[in-house]
């Protein structure tokens, strides 16, 4: 099937745009750098092609975040910063933001409900449906920018045994599993990690200030901590804006960041 | 800006199918599992023209989401069992866990014969591989299959000093047996010391969308795995980038003990 004028034209010029063609100003100063030709023009330089079919093309690059429109200047290329990337690396403790030293972190307080398991918690922990979990919230920010959620859902069986720092709205000093070590004796055996991706929930997309749904992929890793018979102690979801994130993993010897390696076109 | 008709109409029903709303069968509707309803049927839904409706399954048929069967109907097109990429291979190279992950699952993996360019790099090339942008580049794709259907893309390159300081084996349009690195290995004495992965998401381009079958730009994302190799003085030896649709690939990385997956 062929497609429709419009996104002809949407997919040429989004080639031209990654290409870099538009990134330096015009030398006869039509444009500034960064800069669109204007409408005209481009109906101009496919053929004549017209007002609205141009629009269309237009239209779905700015749903793409391949370019956004700037009031009463014109219609500039998305520049993409630079990700904040996420160690991932096998036997790091915890996850650690390796990009951007120097930026301020910062992190809600938790967000602590409790819920009865429905089947999905009760078959990622173990337990039966209709149980209770602990679920903590947490936001993250960078710079003041949202860059992650958090979510990690325990087995109540923990709170009623006396882990009672689960259910505070604080964080828990020195981290959950050295708690959990600590007051139960639950110790962490190993982890395993998931990632995937798909597009964002309505609230994900306004907490994260995303411009359209399906413009933007939601990188989720999530990842289960067992104990030593196997059982799991932790859930833990975390959702990343691709816009802004990449994980990283290290094996071996590597030199250090940053392996003079720019971020892919 | 309003789409065209049949375009809300292939969006709406896409959304429904995603919903899994013709999943099961309906006597009443006279449909079958995963059959969509007749064209009559869906023309007093959408109080639309015969011609839009067909437009708007045309349309998904084009993106593989539904598929015409002659005098019974139009069907949904199954969705594919996810694949679990472990990402924790150890000491083992990555196209043999590829082949032993589908394994265990009793299913089977696939690749093309390599597709092999010589190219100038380009900047991220050049910066990546530590070389000077125009200079030359092996380029090796391979498009890996699972059960026949397509589920990543891969390209690795390599700087062609490697090919003419006698590595030649690179260039050749065939699998290098034992794999690239025991290759380089035994060619040239390049040794890998380490990698570093970078895991990234982007909408797909038209060519994945094409190879993918995926439904339209935007809807499934594609997962990017950005692969450098480096030799104990840290010079990089191969970059690879592999991309893998969402809708139907995870990646999984374990540490310590844990209960093994369920099949």
């Amino acid at each position: 099937m062929v497609d429709p004028l419009w996104r002809q034209i949407a997919e040429n010029l989004r080639e031209r745009v990654h290409a870099g063609e538009f990134a330096k100003p015009d030398p006869e100063g039509w444009r500034a750098a960064g800069q669109l030709p204007s409408e005209w023009m481009l109906q101009d330089h496919y053929g004549g092609t017209s007002r609205n079919t141009m629009r269309q093309a237009i239209e779905y690059l700015v749903r793409l975040r391949v370019v956004e429109k700037r009031p009463g200047r014109g219609t500039f290329v998305v520049e993409t910063p630079e990700p904040f990337v996420t160690d991932l690396t096998v036997g790091a403790e915890t996850e650690t933001i390796v990009s951007h030293e120097g930026r301020t972190v910062s992190t809600s307080e938790p967000r602590v409900e409790i819920q009865r398991a429905d089947a999905w918690h009760a078959a990622m922990l173990g337990i039966e449906p209709g149980e209770a979990v602990v679920v903590r919230h947490q936001r993250r920010y960078i710079d003041g920018q949202p860059f992650m959620l958090q979510t990690s859902f325990y087995p109540m069986a923990f709170v009623h045994a006396g882990a009672m720092a689960l259910v505070q709205l604080d964080d828990i000093p020195g981290g959950a599993m050295a708690y959990l070590s600590e007051t139960l004796g639950v110790e962490k055996a190993g982890t395993a990690g998931r990632i995937s991706a798909r597009p964002p929930h309505p609230s994900e997309s306004e907490f994260f200030r995303l411009p359209d749904v399906g413009a933007v992929a939601m990188l989720v890793h999530r990842r289960t901590t067992y104990d030593g018979d196997g059982k799991p102690i932790r859930v833990a979801v975390t959702i990343y804006p691709a816009d802004r994130n990449e994980f990283e993993m290290i094996d071996g010897h590597v030199p250090h960041r940053p392996y003079g390696e720019p971020d892919e076109r | 800006m309003a789409s065209p008709r049949w375009r809300e109409i292939a969006e709406d029903l896409q959304r429904r199918i995603r919903a899994g709303e013709f999943s099961g069968a309906d006597p009443e509707q006279q449909r079958a599992a995963n059959q969509l309803p007749t064209e009559a049927r869906l023309q007093e839904h959408y109080g639309d023209s015969r011609n839009t409706v067909r437009q708007a399954i045309d349309h998904l048929a084009g993106r593989g989401i539904v598929v015409k069967q002659a005098g019974r109907g139009t069907f949904v097109v199954e969705q594919l069992k996810r694949f679990v990429s472990n990402l924790t291979v150890g000491s083992r190279t990555e196209t043999v866990e590829y082949h032993e992950g589908a394994e265990r699952e009793g299913r089977k993996a696939n690749t093309s014969e390599p597709k092999v360019e010589i190219k100038a790099a380009d900047e991220w090339q050049a910066a990546t591989l530590n070389i000077k942008p125009g200079e030359s580049v092996v380029v090796r794709h391979q498009r890996r299959y699972i059960d026949e259907r397509p589920f990543s893309l891969q390209t690795s390159f390599y700087p062609m000093s490697f090919a003419r300081a006698g590595a030649e084996g690179l260039l050749e349009v065939e699998d290098i047996p034992r794999g690239a690195m025991a290759y380089l290995k035994d060619q040239l004495g390049i040794e890998e010391s380490g990698t570093v992965d970078r895991i990234s998401a982007r909408s797909p381009t038209p060519g994945e969308v094409e190879f993918f079958r995926l439904p339209d730009v935007g809807d499934v994302a594609m997962l990017v795995r950005r692969r450098t190799t480096f030799d104990h003085d840290g010079n990089p030896i191969r970059v690879t980038v592999t991309t893998y649709p969402a809708d139907r690939n995870e990646f999984e990385f374990l540490t310590g003990d844990v209960p093994p997956r369920p099949a």
